[in-house]
C-alpha cells in the first residue's frame, strides 16, 4: 500500500538498467552552459550600465551579445536541464531504458554542437534577426534534425514502456516535443541567400504574428510545459508524497496547452496588428490565470503535511521557490496582457523583470533543485555540503529579487516618463535620452543582482565538483517494474493515458486549434492592407543597410512600431501601419526601447548626423548609452550578393522588377556614391567612403517612414506627417549636430 | 451596472472574439472537469499519483 492508500502492483527489479550516462552528460552541460549564460547576462547588464563595457569590439557589442545571452539561457541552460530531467524521469515513469542509447548520444552531442555553433555565429553577426530564433538556416536545420532524433527516442521509449498508463509528467513532455517541433519549423521557413544568410518567407504583420506565436510559445512549451513535467515528478520525489491532486493535473494539462497557444498576440498589443487578434490574445492570456495557478497550487500543496522539509532540505527550498516564482510570473504575465497595462509596460524594463522572474526564478531555481536532487543519486554519494547548497539558495534568491525589483522600478519609471504629457498635450520628457539616463542607476543595481545570482551558481559548481570528486564507482540503477496492466475496461481519460500515440495526436490538435484560428487569417495579408496605400520596396542600397541593421541587432534596443497610443504618436509620429512593413523580411518591430523608436527616423537628421552618431553616439547625444560602431566606417558593403538577395526577395513577393534585380549591385553603388559625396562635402575624408557599410546603413535609416504614399501620389517625405512636431529639434546641416542636447535621441 | 459594463466593453474593438473565446473556454473546460472528477476513477488517480514514488530511490 502506498501512503495515500492506493494499491500498487508488486514491483520487481529487472536485470536491465537505466541509461543514466546521458542524464549525467546533460546535467554537466546544464551547469557549464548555465554559468556561461549567467556570465553573458552580467556582461550585457554592465554594458547597459556603462557603454564602455562594449569595448568597441563588434563581436562583443550589446546587439550581438544579448541574443547570445538569451539563446544560452533558453536553449543551452534550460534546454540541457529539461533533457536531463526528461531522460531521468521518463525512464523511471515508463519503467524501461531509453529506446536507443545511440539516439541519446546523437541528441546530446548534436545539441551541444548546436549551442557551440550559436556561440560562434551570433557574436560574428550571423543572425536571422528574430528574437529567440536568431540562428541561421543551417543551424535551424540541425535543430530540427536533433529534435526529431529526440522525438524518435522519446516516443520509442513510450512504445516499449512497462507501465500502461502515462503519468502527467510524460504528457507535458509529449506536448513539449510536438509543439516545439511545430513552432520551430513554421517560424524558421526561410530562403537561403548564402551559407549563413537567409530571409524568412513571412513578412511584416505575417512575420510578427508567426514570430510571437513562436516566441510566446517557446516560453510556454520550452520553458513552461517541460518544467511542469519536471515539477510533477521531482516535487513528489523530493518530499516523498504523491502529487496533491491527480485530477487537477489533468485539467491543468489540457487547459494549459489549449490556452497557451492563443496568447502570442499579447506581444503586439496597441500595434498595427488587427484589433480582433489583439483582443483574442488578451482574453486568452487572462484565461491562462486559471490553469497556471491550478498547476502552481497542485505543486505547492504536494507538500501538505511535510512543510517542515522547507527548513531542512535545500532541494525542497529550490523546488518550492521555483513553483512560487511560476505562480508570480503567471500572475504577472496575464496582467501585462491587459491592453491598457501593456501600454505602460511594453518596450520597458518591466518586461525584462517579468522575463527574469520566470527564467531565473522558475526555470533557474527548478534546474538547481534538479541538479541537487540528481547529482547525489546518479553518483551514488551524499551531497558534499548541504550548507553550501543553502548558501547558494539565498544568493540565488536575493540575486533574483535585486534584479527583479530594480528592473520593475526602471520599467515603471521609464514607462511613466514616456507617457507624461502636459495639459497642452506636449511631452514632459521630450528627450528620449533623459528617460534612459534616469534609470541607469537601476541598471547598476540590476548588475549587482546578476552578479549575486552568478556567485550562487559558482558555489553550486564547487559543491557539485566536490560531490562528484568523493564518489566511488556506482552500479547502474536496475529497472523497477511491475507486470504491465492490460488496460482493458479503461474509459475516458484513463483510457487515453494508456494510448501514447492517440494522446500525442490529441495534444497536437489542442495546440493546432488556436494556431490555425489565429494564424490563417493573418497569413491572408491582402485583406488587412489599405488598397489606397502604395509602398515602395527598399532600394538595393537600403536593403544592404537593412541587413547590417539586422546583423548588429539594432532591433534589440530600437523598435520600429509606433503604437496607437497618444504618447507614442506625439513622441515619434503617426502610428505605424501594416503597409509600412509589408515587405520587411524579417519584420523589425522590436520588443524593447532602450533607444527610441526608429519607424520614422528617415529624414529627421542629415546623413552626417548618422555618420557621426554611429562613430560615437556621445558626440551628438552626450548622455547616450549606445555603443560606438567604428567598424562600420572600415568594413566594406557586400554589393556582390545584392542581386541574389533582391532575387530571393522578389521570389517572396517584394515587387522588384527584373531590371532592378539584375542591376541591384550597380544601383546600390550609384546610390552609395550620392551619399558619400554628401558626406565628403561635409568634411569626411575617405576616398572609398561609398564602399563602406556606414553609407548603406545611413541609406536604410534615412528610408525609414518614407516608403509609403497614396496611390498616384508621391511617397511621404515628411516623417510623422507633422505629428512629431513636439520632438523636432533644429539640426545644423553642416555639422549634423542637434540644437538641443540629446534631441529626440 | 449592466450599462456600465457595456460602456467598458466599448473601449475594445471586436469584442465578439472575446465572447467566442470565453464561451469556448467554459464549454470545453466545464466538460473536462465533469469527466475528470468522476468518483469511479478515484483509485486509478491514486495509483497514478503514486507512480513517481515507486522505485529504488524512494524506498
Amino acid at each position: 500500500m502506498t501512503k495515500s492508500g492506493a494499491t500498487a502492483p508488486q514491483t520487481k527489479y529487472l536485470e536491465e538498467t537505466y541509461d543514466d550516462t546521458v542524464v549525467k552528460q546533460f546535467l554537466m552541460a546544464t551547469i557549464v552552459w548555465g554559468t556561461v549564460a549567467f556570465l553573458l547576462g552580467l556582461v550585457a547588464a554592465l554594458q547597459l550600465a556603462n557603454w564602455r563595457m562594449n569595448f568597441n569590439l563588434e563581436w562583443l557589442t550589446f546587439g550581438r551579445l544579448r541574443p547570445l545571452h538569451t539563446n544560452a539561457a533558453i536553449f543551452a541552460f534550460a534546454g540541457n536541464a529539461i533533457f536531463a530531467g526528461i531522460y531521468h524521469s521518463s525512464q523511471r515513469l515508463l519503467k524501461t531504458r531509453m529506446f536507443s542509447d545511440f539516439l541519446s548520444k546523437v541528441h546530446f552531442w548534436g545539441w551541444q554542437l548546436i549551442i557551440l555553433s550559436a556561440a560562434i555565429t551570433l557574436p560574428l553577426g550571423y543572425t536571422a534577426g528574430k528574437e529567440y530564433a536568431e540562428l541561421e538556416w543551417p543551424i535551424d536545420i540541425a535543430i530540427a534534425v536533433v529534435w526529431v532524433v529526440f522525438a524518435v527516442n522519446f516516443f520509442g521509449t513510450i512504445a516499449r514502456r512497462r507501465e500502461k498508463h502515462l503519468y502527467v509528467a510524460i504528457w507535458f513532455y509529449i506536448s513539449t516535443i510536438i509543439t516545439v517541433a511545430v513552432l520551430h519549423i513554421v517560424n524558421s521557413i526561410e530562403i537561403p541567400v548564402a551559407f549563413m544568410k537567409s530571409y524568412p518567407v513571412w513578412a511584416g504583420i505575417q512575420d510578427a504574428m508567426v514570430q510571437w506565436w513562436y516566441g510566446h510559445n517557446a516560453v510556454a512549451f520550452f520553458l513552461t510545459t517541460p518544467f511542469l513535467g519536471l515539477m510533477y515528478y521531482y516535487i513528489p520525489k523530493a518530499v516523498n508524497r504523491p502529487v496533491y491532486s491527480y485530477q487537477l493535473s489533468i485539467v491543468h494539462f489540457w487547459a494549459l496547452i489549449f490556452l497557451y497557444i492563443w496568447a502570442g498576440p499579447h506581444h503586439l498589443l496597441n500595434s498595427a496588428m488587427p484589433d480582433w487578434a489583439q483582443t483574442l490574445g488578451m482574453v486568452f492570456s487572462l484565461m491562462l490565470w486559471a490553469p497556471s495557478w491550478g498547476g502552481m497550487i497542485n505543486g505547492l500543496l504536494t507538500l501538505r503535511g511535510v512543510w517542515g522539509l522547507l527548513r531542512t532540505e535545500p532541494i525542497v527550498k529550490f523546488l518550492v521557490i521555483a513553483v512560487t516564482f511560476y505562480g508570480m510570473s503567471t500572475f504577472e504575465g496575464p496582467l501585462m496582457s491587459i491592453k491598457s497595462i501593456n501600454g505602460l509596460a511594453h518596450y520597458t524594463d518591466w518586461i525584462i523583470a517579468h522575463v527574469h522572474g520566470g527564467a531565473l526564478g522558475w526555470n533557474g531555481m527548478l534546474a538547481f533543485g534538479l541538479i541537487y536532487f540528481l547529482v547525489p543519486r546518479l553518483w551514488n554519494t551524499p551531497l558534499y555540503s548541504k550548507r553550501l547548497a543553502e548558501v547558494h539558495f539565498w544568493f540565488a534568491l536575493f540575486g533574483i529579487l535585486i534584479y527583479y525589483i530594480s528592473m520593475w522600478a526602471a520599467g515603471l519609471t521609464q514607462g511613466f516618463m514616456w507617457r507624461a504629457l502636459s495639459p497642452e498635450g506636449r511631452l514632459v520628457y521630450p528627450d528620449f535620452v533623459e528617460t534612459v539616463t534616469r534609470i541607469v542607476p537601476l541598471y547598476w543595481v540590476r548588475a549587482v543582482g546578476g552578479a549575486t545570482f552568478l556567485t550562487g551558481a559558482i558555489i553550486m559548481i564547487y559543491n557539485v565538483a566536490k560531490t562528484i570528486g568523493q564518489a566511488k564507482e556506482a552500479e547502474p540503477e536496475r529497472i523497477a517494474a511491475a507486470p504491465m496492466a492490460s488496460g482493458a475496461g479503461d474509459k475516458g481519460h484513463r483510457k487515453l493515458e494508456g494510448l501514447g500515440a492517440i494522446f500525442a495526436v490529441l495534444a497536437f490538435v489542442a495546440i493546432a486549434v488556436g494556431s490555425i484560428i489565429e494564424l490563417v487569417p493573418i497569413l491572408s495579408l491582402h485583406k488587412h492592407l489599405d488598397p489606397q496605400v502604395s509602398v515602395a520596396p527598399a532600394s538595393s542600397l537600403e536593403l544592404a543597410g537593412r541587413d547590417i541593421y539586422v546583423r548588429e541587432g539594432c532591433y534589440v534596443c530600437h523598435s520600429q512600431m509606433i503604437r496607437k497610443l497618444p504618447a507614442d504618436v506625439v513622441r515619434f509620429g503617426k502610428a505605424s501601419t501594416l503597409e509600412e512593413s509589408m515587405y520587411d523580411h524579417p519584420f523589425q518591430w522590436g520588443s524593447k526601447r532602450t533607444g527610441p523608436d526608429l519607424a520614422r527616423v528617415g529624414g529627421k537628421y542629415p546623413d552626417l548626423w548618422h555618420y557621426r552618431h554611429m562613430l560615437n553616439p556621445r558626440d551628438l547625444v552626450p548622455m547616450s548609452i549606445m555603443p560606438s560602431y567604428p567598424w562600420l566606417l572600415t568594413k566594406k558593403t557586400d554589393f556582390v550578393r545584392l542581386r541574389k538577395k533582391a532575387s530571393v526577395l522578389k521570389f517572396l513577393g517584394v515587387p522588384y522588377s527584373d531590371e532592378e534585380v539584375a542591376s541591384a549591385d550597380v544601383n546600390a553603388e550609384a546610390d552609395a556614391k550620392v551619399i558619400a559625396d554628401v558626406l565628403r562635402g561635409a568634411g569626411i575624408n575617405d576616398a572609398q567612403l561609398e564602399q563602406k557599410e556606414i553609407v548603406a546603413l545611413i541609406a536604410y535609416l534615412q528610408s525609414l517612414g518614407k516608403k509609403t504614399g497614396t496611390m498616384g501620389a508621391a511617397m511621404s517625405d515628411t516623417p510623422g506627417d507633422g505629428a512629431a512636431a513636439t520632438t523636432e529639434t533644429p539640426v545644423d546641416a553642416s555639422t549634423g549636430t542637434v540644437g538641443t542636447e540629446g534631441g529626440a535621441k | 451596472m449592466f450599462s456600465m459594463f457595456r460602456e467598458a466593453l466599448k473601449s475594445y474593438e471586436h469584442i465578439d472574439p472575446a465572447i467566442f473565446a470565453l464561451l469556448l473556454f467554459v464549454v470545453v473546460f466545464a466538460g473536462i472537469i465533469i469527466r475528470v472528477f468522476r468518483k469511479s476513477e478515484r483509485k486509478h488517480h491514486e495509483y497514478m499519483a503514486n507512480l513517481p514514488l515507486d522505485g529504488r530511490d524512494s524506498e
